[in-house]
């Protein structure tokens, strides 16, 4: 049988399924739980108004929330190569400041608990694998607010879109399975 | 009963420690040079990137600082990032580049983009010898003989962002974020190295104080990927 990449150890996809799964818990943040489409996205040359048009669309959310992630730093905070740190830049839209400002609070306090925060994440992981294999063993999970003040977008289509970031870093060691690399 | 006690070895070694001591302080001024080099290298390559994930992650705000569609690329950037040990510390400086991409609604490179989207500057088009301009809207084709005026070009949220993201960095991100998570700070805080050669430093002195404090200073660096 073939390998596929998707089988590799890879953080943000387990950050990205518990922060939605959190998300979508609350009525008001704009996430649908009943809506097969997760709004949150890696970056991609797709403008951000064609992302939400699109979110629009598939939850039937009138102001949804979404979220565009980027890998933002990888850090080597010691000689043990297996442990490794890195940092997620998420940036939240929505053009409800009232769901930016809420999934900033939900975020900020499910994820800025170092590593009881890890533990709670490898347990929901651990529970919700869905078939893939859970390869990733979280150690600590900070929060930093980037941003003191949201900023506001004007869209092409004279909506007003707000914005605000966090910043989401995490230790973690890969559990090596047939897939991975020792 | 009679004990006596031989101060003179005892002399020697805290006169060694005491010299080891002093030696490591010089060694990590003998090697301030260097570390600040090192430290500037990393404070360098982690603002670009902070800039190109930022840029990634909301292009409408930072994608006048790139070659056009290339928002985030890393090779399509129109800054420089010009950081410089000083005689007291660490210097750095921003400058744009002339962009030498061409937009779909154009034929040359826009001239100063970076600078003049980031500015704010407002600009007007002119057709040249009385011809048409011509450019397309969502799709749409436009021709005109008037003069366009261009109130925000790149966008009303291209004006100050990279200067905002420039000050995040430092005001908020450098401090609060990266110099821990880079392993710096900690390494900072607990010079091993100095404990590690206490006992040889006790028996030889200033000479491997100076070693070893300049061996400590120049490895600490930021562990960017």
């Amino acid at each position: 049988m073939g390998k596929t990449v998707a089988a590799l150890p890879y953080p943000p996809k387990w950050i990205n399924k518990y922060i939605f799964n959190e998300l979508a818990q609350y009525d008001d943040i704009g996430v649908s739980a009943v809506s097969q489409l997760t709004p949150i996205f890696a970056t991609s040359p797709t403008n951000t108004e064609e992302i939400y048009k699109n979110v629009v669309q598939a939850t039937a959310i009138s102001e949804p929330l979404v979220i565009i992630y980027d890998r933002l730093m990888t850090f080597r905070p010691s000689v043990f190569y297996p442990h490794k740190r890195e940092q997620v830049i998420y940036y939240l839209y929505s053009t409800s400041l009232a769901n930016v400002n809420n999934a900033n609070i939900v975020i900020s306090q499910l994820l800025d608990r170092e590593d009881a925060a890890a533990q709670d994440l490898n347990a929901f992981c651990a529970a919700n694998t869905n078939g893939e294999d859970f390869n990733v063993f979280f150690r600590n999970v900070k929060v930093y607010q980037a941003q003191e003040a949201r900023d506001v977008l004007d869209l092409a289509s004279a909506r007003t879109m707000f914005v605000n970031k966090l910043i989401i870093e995490y230790d973690y060691h890969a559990q090596y399975n047939e897939n991975s690399y020792k | 009963m009679r004990v006596s006690f031989d101060t003179k070895h005892f002399d020697m070694q805290m006169l060694n420690f005491l010299e080891y001591s002093t030696g490591f302080i010089e060694g990590v001024q003998k090697g301030r040079t260097l570390f600040l080099k090192h430290l500037s290298d990393g404070t360098s390559e982690g603002l670009k990137r902070y800039i190109d994930s930022n840029a990634r992650a909301n292009p409408q705000a930072l994608q006048h600082v790139y070659e056009w569609y290339k928002t985030g690329s890393p090779e399509a950037r129109l800054y420089n990032i010009d950081c410089k040990v000083i005689g007291s510390g660490i210097s750095i400086r921003s400058t744009f580049r002339q962009s030498s991409s061409i937009s779909k609604n154009s034929t040359k490179p826009f001239y100063d983009k970076a600078r003049i989207m980031e500015n704010g500057i407002p600009i007007s088009i002119k057709p040249k010898n009385n011809s048409v301009l011509t450019f397309e809207i969502d799709g749409e084709q436009i021709f005109t003989k008037k003069e366009i005026k261009v109130p925000f070009p790149g966008g009303p949220e291209a004006r100050g962002s990279y200067q905002k993201i420039f000050d995040e960095f430092f005001r908020l991100y450098f401090s609060q974020s990266f110099l821990k998570a880079s392993g710096l700070f900690d390494y900072l805080e607990n010079p091993i190295a100095y404990k590690a050669n206490l006992v040889s430093g006790s028996q030889s002195g200033k000479s491997k104080g100076i070693q070893t404090g300049y061996n400590w200073i120049i490895n600490a660096k930021i562990g960017v990927e």
